[in-house]
């Protein structure tokens, strides 16, 4: 504190004059008068809002609506760039067949998001013009000014003011009608302006006392207990519906997953064509690729692309069976737990399966490999196919029969 | 207190002059000309009277709007206590007066179902509800003595309350207007349930029913927020008309305009917003019996999968009317200078009971579909006739004579009332 006072100088300083007026038409008629008469730095003080004295004052329209606005249009921008760029590039996902970019559905949260940047800026602006909080005020100090929360209206003019004149302005105050002109001192200390340490206290206390529920719902969220795990929104976690392989007892058979009524089909679901959809030629194992699957270079991609993703961890990259799986197996010795390794597809006898049949295992799986079927669409096992029988052919190939005559003098 | 007389201003004007009456007259006869030609055209078409039902049902609606949008003025006035709006209060009570007259309109609707004629709501019709499942199962509400009876029971609750309001506020010219007012306060409160539910309810009757497969529990606040956008233009226009011709000249101020267009800006939003879930949650749903209605309102062929793409004319006016109805008076009216130019702001209530009318007919006009077979629905017309145009104008007229009429009995502003002295000094900040 001593050392404080050292430093602070202390200095008792004219702030202005404040007058007193008796009703807000007085208010309004004494602000009048002294913009009239050239005063620029000067203000009103009142209750309540009073009708009127910002003409009076000449107060100029607030830019706030403009803030507002942009804040809106902003929000409006952002809301729809932000969806569209989460929909559309990183997180794209069908939603009962909408389109990726689809406006109907943004507009609810375009809405929410102009609205509450235009509230911010509005609230904020407003805040941000009139300069608030203002903790300090050298007006504060006059008690006569108290009663501007209950039931005075004023006006202060400030020394600042490059037409102020002590004697003068008087005048200017009184001719208007003021019942009562003070002078208002203040001291420019430091330690005056600071923040009561009541606020402060107030503060500090008011922020802890706001995290306790979050700290709560951490601490509940984040421990271990005996009790069943403690629900923020218990509706949401336990809804009233039926999920996928569940009992129900609406119906009889306790099935909430209904099969198709019988004798129907869905929707594209026949699936008659039994080569495309089942490999099968007049019966047999089919020989030949479906006519729906085009012999491009795209469908070879797509194959390496489905291969990599749903083959190799098993089967490895080359389809020898050394994927990371069956390595790691081989590693902590799985075999002696009757683990089966996936088999090296590029040996002769997978070779010459015909192509149904390799569809057919993708499809069902075989023995040990679980079934790709439902996970894999059709055009793409049959695209897989292709691709196997290309990693057959080059783990089997010879320079002789697969390596055309003008490119086999590169291979040397 | 000292007389409220003397709060107006010395030359304050609040009797109507004699230019009134003959708008009565006129808007009597050309009313009556222009509805009977309507008729006759009606019957020239030799449909069964089916394309001058939907037209009178579209007129008629758009009359009722407007009381009903009155109605709302009055009642929410005194239930939030506001004494701004008292300058114009009496013209909003003296438009609630239409009721009996809009009730004989009414009939025009539910007297030719009763004596069997089915060209309007399909419903009415035994055969089109005996082979329509949906239809069938909602014949407990849906049939033509129980539709009539509901139509008479809301008016007699629009007709009893308005009077009411209408007969205390004129009580309070002659004075005691401190406690007639806080009895109409205390009145406005149920009063306002039974117009929501009433305003609602007619709405689902008179204009969802059209389409009685289809339900939306968000209809009822489009017909209100109809009916809102409607009496704030109103008064904007009627006020502004009165001031004119020389009536209410020092008391009705710009400020007062300033804060019905505010209410029209946010009406105009309200509308847009409602219309928008409404439509929003029948796209993300996706279910049959639900989008049938949009599809009538946007595609070519609507019941015909092969085409389904193509938008039709109706789709057109569809987008017109979200560019019109809302984005444009949405943009434009959100300036303060644009409420504050009379001109400007007229220029929009204008505008806006403009398309109020493209609205309704929008919301009926597609629904002729549902008298054609599959197949042969042919939802891309969008054809306004003559026939609309002077049953609209007869309507129109023989309200606009309603007004009129009561105008030239009473005085143009509630002068008793104790919110007067606020009202009169109102202004925005
Ligand atoms: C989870 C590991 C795993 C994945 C992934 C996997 N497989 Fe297999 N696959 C196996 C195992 C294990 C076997 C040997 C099964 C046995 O002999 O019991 C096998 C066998 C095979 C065979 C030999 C079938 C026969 O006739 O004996 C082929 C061909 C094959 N897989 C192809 C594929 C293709 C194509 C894919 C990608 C769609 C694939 N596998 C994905 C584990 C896997």
């Amino acid at each position: 504190m001593s050392h404080e006072k050292e430093t602070d100088q202390v200095e008792d300083k004219l702030y202005g004059l404040l007058a007193e007026y008796e009703s807000p038409g007085a208010l309004i008629e004494a602000a009048k008068a002294v913009r009239t008469a050239g005063y620029t730095k000067f203000d009103c003080h009142s209750p309540f809002p009073v009708h009127g004295i910002d003409p009076a004052m000449g107060i100029k329209p607030t830019i706030l609506p403009m803030l507002t606005f942009g804040a809106g249009a902003t929000g409006l921008g952002l809301a729809i760039l932000m969806q569209t760029w989460m929909n559309n590039w990183t997180y794209p996902f069908n939603i009962g067949g909408k389109p990726l970019i689809s406006l109907p559905m943004q507009i609810p949260i375009a809405f929410e998001v102009t609205v509450l940047l235009a509230a911010f800026a509005t609230f904020f602006g407003m805040w941000g013009l009139n300069k608030l909080p203002q903790v300090w005020h050298p007006l504060f100090g006059n008690d006569r000014f108290l009663t501007a929360t209950s039931h005075g209206f004023f006006v202060a003019i400030e020394a600042d003011d490059p037409k102020f004149d002590d004697e003068k302005t008087k005048a200017t105050l009184e001719a208007a009608g003021a019942t009562a002109i003070e002078e208002v001192r203040y001291q420019t200390s430091k330690a005056h302006r600071a923040l009561p340490k009541g606020v402060i206290a107030m503060i500090v206390v008011s922020t802890c006392v706001a995290l306790v529920p979050f700290a709560y719902i951490y601490k509940k969220r984040s421990s271990k207990s005996p009790h069943p795990h403690y629900h923020i929104n218990p509706n949401m976690d336990f809804q009233a519906k039926n999920k996928a392989q569940t009992a129900s007892d609406i119906f009889p058979d306790g099935r909430a997953e209904r099969l198709p009524v019988d004798g129907t089909v869905a929707r594209g679901e026949l699936k008659a064509d039994d080569h495309f959809y089942r490999g099968l030629q007049a019966g047999q194992w089919a020989t030949e690729f479906p006519a729906e699957i085009p012999m491009t270079q795209e469908t070879m991609d797509r194959g390496q692309n489905r291969f990599e993703i749903y083959c190799s961890p098993c089967h490895g990259l080359g389809g020898d069976g050394q994927g990371m799986i069956a390595q790691r197996a081989d590693r902590v010795g799985a075999s002696a737990t009757g683990w089966v390794a996936p088999s090296n597809m590029t040996q002769a006898s997978f070779a010459t399966q015909p192509h149904g049949q390799l569809f057919n295992t993708i499809t069902y799986g075989i023995r040990s490999m679980p079934a790709y079927g439902p996970q894999i669409k059709e055009a793409d096992r049959w695209a897989i196919v292709l691709y196997v029988r290309a990693l057959q052919r080059s783990a089997n190939a010879t320079v002789q029969t697969d390596v055309p005559a003008d490119k086999r003098p590169a291979i040397r | 207190m000292s007389s409220s007389e003397n709060l107006l201003h010395p030359e304050e004007k609040i009797k109507a002059g004699p230019g009134m009456k003959k708008i009565r007259s006129l808007g009597l006869a050309g009313g009556a000309l222009l509805l009977i030609a309507g008729i006759v055209w009606g019957l020239a078409l030799g449909d069964g009277m089916q394309r001058f039902f939907h037209s009178y049902l579209v007129a008629f609606t758009y009359m009722t709007s407007l009381a009903l949008g009155a109605l709302f003025f009055v009642l929410i006035m005194h239930l939030i206590n506001a004494k701004w709006s008292v300058v114009m209060r009496r013209v909003a009570e003296v438009l609630t007066q239409t009721f009996p007259l809009l009730f004989l309109m009414s009939m025009g609707i539910w007297l030719p179902m009763l004596l069997g004629n089915h060209n309007l709501y399909v419903w009415s019709n035994h055969e089109f509800v005996e082979t329509h499942h949906l239809v069938h199962a909602k014949s407990g509400y849906l049939n033509p003595q129980f539709f009539a009876a509901r139509i008479c029971l809301y008016f007699a609750v629009w007709i009893s309350v308005s009077r009411w309001f209408f007969k205390t506020s004129l009580a309070q010219d002659e004075g005691n207007g401190a406690e007639l007012r806080a009895k109409m306060i205390k009145m406005s409160a149920p009063a306002m349930f039974a117009f929501a539910f009433s305003c609602a309810f007619f709405g689902f009757d008179m204009l969802m029913s059209i389409d009685p497969e289809w339900f939306s529990t968000m209809f009822g606040v489009i017909y209100f927020a109809g009916c809102a956008i409607s009496i704030f233009s109103l008064m904007v226009l009627i006020p502004m008309g009165l001031q004119r011709s020389g009536r209410l000249s020092h008391s009705i101020t710009v400020e007062h305009y300033h804060d019905i267009g505010k209410l029209l800006f946010a009406f105009v939003f309200f509308w847009g917003y409602v219309c928008f879930s409404q439509f929003m949650l029948i796209w993300g749903a996706n279910i049959p019996e639900e989008t049938g209605y949009f599809m009538k309102r946007w595609f070519a062929h609507p019941d015909s999968y092969q085409t389904i793409g193509e938008m039709g004319v109706w789709g057109k006016v569809t987008l017109l009317m979200l560019a019109v109805h809302f984005i444009i008076p949405f943009v434009l009216l959100m300036s303060r200078h644009t409420k504050r130019n009379l001109k400007v702001l007229a220029g929009f209530a204008a505008w806006m009971l403009l398309w109020h009318y493209l609205d309704l007919y929008w919301q009926v006009m597609p629904a002729l579909n549902n008298h054609m077979a599959v197949g042969a629905k042919a939802s891309a017309i969008f054809r306004m006739l003559p026939l609309d145009v002077m049953v609209f104008g007869g309507l129109g007229l023989l309200f606009m004579a309603s007004v009129a009429n009561t105008l030239s009995k009473v005085n143009l502003l509630a002068k008793g009332d104790p919110g007067l002295a606020d009202s009169l000094r109102f202004e925005n900040q």
